[in-house]
């Protein structure tokens, strides 16, 4: 094993706070190494603080300590810099977050929707996936909570930071369809049913009006076929408005 | 000019003759979709040259044992698409460790000044050279630790690297700065021990005096931040370059503060009187 190599797995565990046996690294090393961890702090605290906005709000007393917990614990193993967010949804439902820090029961919701709309508004599924149905830069995210009222809530400026922080969400499930506009190139969310979802689920699987019709119409709702074709139209009509549906 | 998203507008209106080519940090416009590619494309319409100048191909890391180099092939593959896309004249990037144990480190990590990573550095260089078929500049980094102590001075290190690999220098003039007034030598000693034939691009730009490290309290002389007006020392430096050596291209680089645009366009202009 080199030299080289050795002293930059003793770099790697200073930079990451691991407990170690330096045998290269002097303590004086060590302490100019720290101008460098604090330089990485400090740009993580602010990139992270701008793509989790809403976490960061609730958040914001003990940020530099939970940043820090986090790149020790979850560094980035992506050449993109964006990419250092990837592993925060997961952190932050860890037992190492949990154990630490207070936070709210719907942090764990509203941080993964934060990742998502980061994700897909840097996604390049679009370019690598031409010829789909449905614009190809999309979730579908199920929540226990109101993800969007709460983001409502947190944006409100006549309401104080005190409130934001302290007041209790009940859960009331919602579910999500978040998605990069193919017109404006903006993440935009809207919510959506549980019918409405496996309708885009057919949809990503091609299938046509018809068979859809087909597929939703059963025993039960068999003399409604008429009624289930005309929702149908107008769903996929909207979709289309929506720049959801971008070739059908 | 550097190419930022929170200048590309201003760059794109600029007068003519004022920015000739434009540097990019290839990582930003790999794997791109949404408004970073709209916006590339607009770039890429205005025919300006665009040369890449990386920060994770981490030339300074050692590769595991059994292994002569080192590198992340999913990085490699987007550049050489992006390359592909934009024929740069070269590329370039620092003598830096960006990377270990396939963790990015955010930042540019030196590498010790021994004849073990002279070779290390070299392999990897050649490496990259052979794979993108393309020229290579090295980038004389600011550090802020030997990590070690040094087997070589900083002059002789670099123009090792430079003919073991043979691959061109990226001289960053205010790294050399930097470097003098925090580790207490003659900037220019340093400029003329270095093999300045090798010399294709050099950077200029700003940095921030008294910089306090906040885990501790120590006060570093400069930190180099590419966000701070540049100081008349720093383009005497430049134009004692431009007077030992030809250039091919030099670089204002600025990667935060944009907010006086107009102070920005002087320095540019000031650049080019040198020039």
């Amino acid at each position: 094993m080199s030299k080289l190599y050795q002293v930059q797995q003793e770099i790697l565990n200073h930079l990451l706070n691991r407990n170690s046996d330096f045998r290269i690294l002097s303590k004086q090393s060590r302490d100019e190494l720290d101008i460098y961890k604090s330089l990485i702090l400090n740009s993580a605290e602010k990139f992270l603080a701008s793509g989790f906005q809403h976490s960061h709000i609730l958040l914001k007393s003990q940020w530099r300590e939970i940043i820090k917990l986090y790149l020790e614990n979850f560094p980035s193993q992506s050449p993109l810099y964006f990419m250092i967010g990837k592993n925060f949804p997961g952190f932050i439902k860890s037992d190492l977050f949990q154990n630490k820090f207070s936070y709210p029961r719907f942090l764990g919701e509203l941080v993964e929707f934060e990742w998502t709309k980061i994700g897909l508004f840097n996604s390049d599924e679009d370019q690598k996936n031409k010829s789909s149905i449905l614009n190809p830069v999309y979730k579908i995210l199920k929540f226990n909570y109101p993800v969007t009222q709460i983001i409502a809530y947190l944006d409100d400026e006549n309401i104080s930071q005190e409130d934001k922080i302290s007041t209790e969400v009940e859960a009331d499930s919602e579910n999500l369809f978040v998605y990069r506009d193919t017109a404006s190139l903006q993440i935009k969310t809207f919510l959506l049913s549980e019918s409405v979802i496996e309708v885009i689920k057919y949809l990503e699987q091609g299938l046509s009006p018809e068979e859809i019709t087909g597929l939703l119409c059963n025993t039960e709702n068999s003399g409604q076929v008429s009624q289930i074709k005309q929702e149908l139209f107008y769903l996929l009509e909207s979709l289309k408005k929506l720049n959801i549906l971008i070739k059908y | 000019m550097g190419l930022r998203k929170d200048l590309r507008k201003n760059i794109l209106e600029l007068e003519p003759g004022l920015v000739n080519w434009l540097e990019i940090v290839p990582e930003n416009y790999i794997y791109r979709g949404g408004i970073n590619q709209k916006n590339f494309q607009q770039v890429l319409s205005s025919k300006i040259p665009l040369i890449p100048h990386g920060v994770n191909l981490s030339i300074g890391t050692a590769p595991d044992e059994g292994h002569k180099v080192t590198y992340d092939k999913y990085l490699l593959e987007g550049l050489k698409d992006l390359f592909s896309e934009i024929q740069p004249p070269w590329f370039s990037d620092h003598i830096s460790c960006t990377r270990i144990n396939s963790i990015y480190l955010q930042d540019l990590i030196p590498v010790p000044r021994t004849h073990e990573a002279v070779e290390i550095v070299a392999n990897n260089i050649k490496f990259l050279q052979d794979y993108f078929q393309l020229a290579f500049l090295v980038e004389n980094p600011s550090y802020y630790s030997n990590l070690i102590k040094p087997e070589l001075n900083e002059a002789d290190f670099i123009n090792k690297i430079l003919a073991s690999s043979d691959c061109g220098l990226l001289l960053d003039v205010n790294n050399v700065f930097v470097n003098a007034v925090n580790h207490g030598y003659s900037a220019l000693d340093f400029i003329d021990s270095l093999d300045l034939e090798r010399v294709v691009q050099v950077h200029i730009a700003g940095h921030l005096e008294n910089y306090k490290c906040w885990i501790n309290n120590k006060v570093l002389g400069i930190l180099d931040t590419h966000g701070h007006p540049i100081i008349q020392e720093v383009y005497d430096l430049l134009a004692y370059v431009t007077s030992k050596t030809e250039i091919k291209a030099v670089l204002l680089e600025r990667d935060s503060n944009f907010g006086n645009f107009e102070a920005i366009v002087e320095e540019l202009k000031a650049i080019n009187q040198i020039l």
